[in-house]
């Protein structure tokens, strides 16, 4: 007999990361067992403010699946970057009037907490009144000030990356949240935690790609927990339990009373999911979704994205004698922290150029909310060898960050974006030595037809093996864009057809040369100002340590 | 809508055969049945043992491996037909 428990639980999602509306993620995730989502809207709340937190909460009403919001607590992050909107004190007092909203999601300005910043502590006020409970945002946030941050009523966390840190923090009351994304992952450092503290840890996804999710979401986690030797029954309590109790969820437990919210897995290995039942209703079974798809009308889908092309001439970075190393952001695979490090630029007709023999390319932030000058820097690790990729997908104020090795490749991916109004882009396809076959040929991107049973859907556009969201020659080139016209995040088409496609331009950015498991995931957390140690604002290169502007180039002689 | 299974209790650490129905979206009971073909170790007396951590581990619906203890067929006993009737699918559209 199968075995019957209640569904899994997501504790920290942005649903937004997934490029999918909500109603598109929920077809996706209940083919894993997942019920319910403790969602944080602060990614469209960036671009559109409260009308995106409203499109969130009501698309997610049109499928049976039980999405439960936060109310967002730093729109805009921070002061050094440009926004789409604004969420404030008042905002988050009328958002926690309503039930849908069950917490104040994550509270990035750890600094603003430990100084006591008024508005900081109004919002977390509104909250305690409410009754709702505070989530944080504190990566390597430690002793002394971590414990004055728990104090100030905060009491979850999901930005741990090491144990030490994450027990310090649960010494002093809060819960982990062990987050395993698409680019963050914590999972293999965190999960001894859970042999001894059951009660305390919780699951989260935090910012998944739509191919990730059509693979696995917390069901995996439980299986890997258990293989890892973990006690089932703490898996469970990770993966089902906490999540409501914490967030006091009208999600079932299997009691009587309760909603019918429980799934039917053959075993407690590998969680492999037979059916899902959300307040009783069938919504998969053996890996197909039974959620029917909602086909939008919206010829005008929300939106906030008002700059225009641009010049390859915009993205030249000018050389001055005085300067003698450059700071360069190093990323990191399967981080979203960044290093700093110093390195001698490559200078050429009197421009610092990008230097692909030793990996150091250029990085760019672009306004999409205004025409302004584009922020430059330079940055390691990402590998490409042609071409540029860029993305309107760009924590946490979404503006258009892209990498490439030329000016021109750059300048191509961005304006795709733009053209879009919003989306990822790729340019320089054609120049690869090895083109994949998921690599655009003769203008057009061709795949192998989908085994559509398999994925329980029935699309022509999946059959016809095209897989274009646009098309333009770059001077060097092929270059297309996979449009997200919600909000410059999301695509309003079939969540399979854009994992599909989603899929098939990380794998053209990795024929581009790219080495990093997720290089478009990756790509989207180089804006993200708040979490160290350097970052690229559309205002300038961004020292977290520091909360302040860096100079890309320096007049240190240290070079590395 | 009924439906059996192995309930698995996370609250109480213990994993039993049973049937939860269901009526207008809620649970209106969860119900032991020890009869239920099994695929966890009976107890004398033929009621289900709670499981530990360990065994629960071992167990899985279509489990052939060597480490299982299970004396019944995870699909029942009896011709292959028979196996049909405690198909959660077909239980539960005999139910409705």
């Amino acid at each position: 007999m199968p075995f019957i428990l209640p569904g899994f639980i997501d504790a920290h999602v942005h649903i937004e990361s997934c490029m999918l509306i909500p109603s598109e993620f929920a077809r996706l995730a209940v083919v894993h067992g997942t019920v319910a989502t403790v969602s944080d809207p602060h990614e469209i709340a960036n671009v559109c403010g409260m009308k995106g937190i409203e499109y969130m909460i009501e698309n997610g009403k049109t499928v049976p699946f039980k999405f439960y919001f936060g109310a967002p607590s730093c729109v805009p992050a921070t002061t050094f970057e440009t926004a789409g909107a604004i969420i404030d004190v008042n905002d988050v007092n009328d958002l926690m009037r309503r039930d849908e909203i069950k917490y104040l999601s994550e509270m990035m300005n750890f600094p603003g907490v430990l100084s006591g910043d008024e508005e900081v502590l109004q919002k977390m006020a509104a909250a305690k009144k409410a009754n709702k409970p505070v989530d944080g945002h504190a990566p390597g946030l430690r002793g002394e000030d971590a414990k004055k941050y728990i104090d100030a009523g905060i009491s979850t966390d999901h930005e741990c990356f090491t144990k030490e840190e994450a027990l310090d923090k649960l010494q002093h009351g809060m819960k982990i949240i062990i987050r395993e994304g698409s680019a963050a992952k914590n999972f293999e450092a965190l999960i001894e935690l859970l042999h001894h503290h059951p009660d305390k840890i919780m699951f989260c996804s935090d910012d998944k790609h739509p191919d990730s999710l059509m693979d696995g979401h917390i069901n995996e986690l439980c299986a890997r927990a258990v293989a890892k030797g973990i006690d089932v029954f703490h898996v469970l309590k990770a993966a089902c339990v906490n999540p409501v109790e914490h967030y006091k969820l009208d999600v079932g437990l299997l009691k009587e009373g309760d909603a019918a919210d429980f799934i039917l897995v053959k075993d407690l290995e590998k969680f492999e999911v037979i059916q899902t039942y959300i307040n009783g209703e069938l919504v998969a079974e053996d890996g197909k979704t039974l959620v029917v798809r909602r086909q939008t009308s919206d010829n005008l889908p929300l939106n906030n994205f008002n700059c225009t092309k641009k010049k390859v001439e915009d993205f030249a970075v000018p050389f001055s004698i005085h300067h003698s190393s450059l700071t360069v952001i190093e990323a990191l695979d399967g981080q979203l922290i960044t290093n700093k490090i110093l390195v001698e630029p490559k200078i050429e007709n009197g421009k610092i150029i990008t230097d692909v023999e030793n990996d150091i390319l250029k990085i760019v932030v672009v306004n999409r909310y205004n025409n302004a000058p584009i922020a430059k820097a330079f940055i390691k690790n990402f590998g490409l060898k042609h071409g540029a990729i860029a993305s309107s997908v760009a924590h946490d104020s979404h503006n258009i960050v892209g990498v490439g090795v030329d000016d021109e490749s750059l300048c191509e991916a961005v304006n795709l974006v733009i053209e879009e109004k919003g989306g990822i882009g790729i340019a320089g396809i054609g120049l690869t030595p090895n083109p994949a076959s998921s690599v655009p040929q003769g203008g057009k991107v061709h795949t192998q037809p989908l085994p559509v049973n398999e994925c329980g859907i029935d699309n022509e556009f999946l059959n016809s093996g095209e897989l274009c969201g646009s098309e333009a020659l770059s001077p060097g080139g092929l270059g297309w864009a996979l449009p997200l016209p919600v909000a410059g995040l999301m695509s309003i088409e079939d969540g399979y057809v854009v994992a599909e496609k989603y899929k098939a331009i990380d794998a053209a950015a990795k024929e581009l040369g790219s080495k990093l498991s997720s290089p478009f995931m990756t790509l989207s957390f180089m804006a993200l100002l708040v979490i160290p140690h350097l970052k690229l604002s559309d205002k300038g290169l961004f020292d977290g340590d520091g909360f302040t502007f860096v100079c890309a180039c320096s007049h240190k002689p240290n070079f590395i | 809508m009924i439906i059996q299974g192995n309930l698995v209790d996370i609250e109480n650490r213990k994993i039993y055969p049973g049937e939860i129905i269901v009526e207008n979206g809620k649970i209106v009971s969860v119900t032991e049945r020890p009869h239920l073909p099994l695929s966890i170790p009976q107890g004398e007396k033929g009621h289900a043992q709670p499981l530990l951590n360990q065994d629960a581990k071992k167990y899985t619906a279509s489990s052939k491996s060597e480490e299982s203890e299970l004396t019944i067929p995870p699909w029942g006993v009896g011709p292959p037909g028979l196996c049909l009737l405690f198909s959660p699918v077909l239980s539960m559209r005999m139910f409705i």
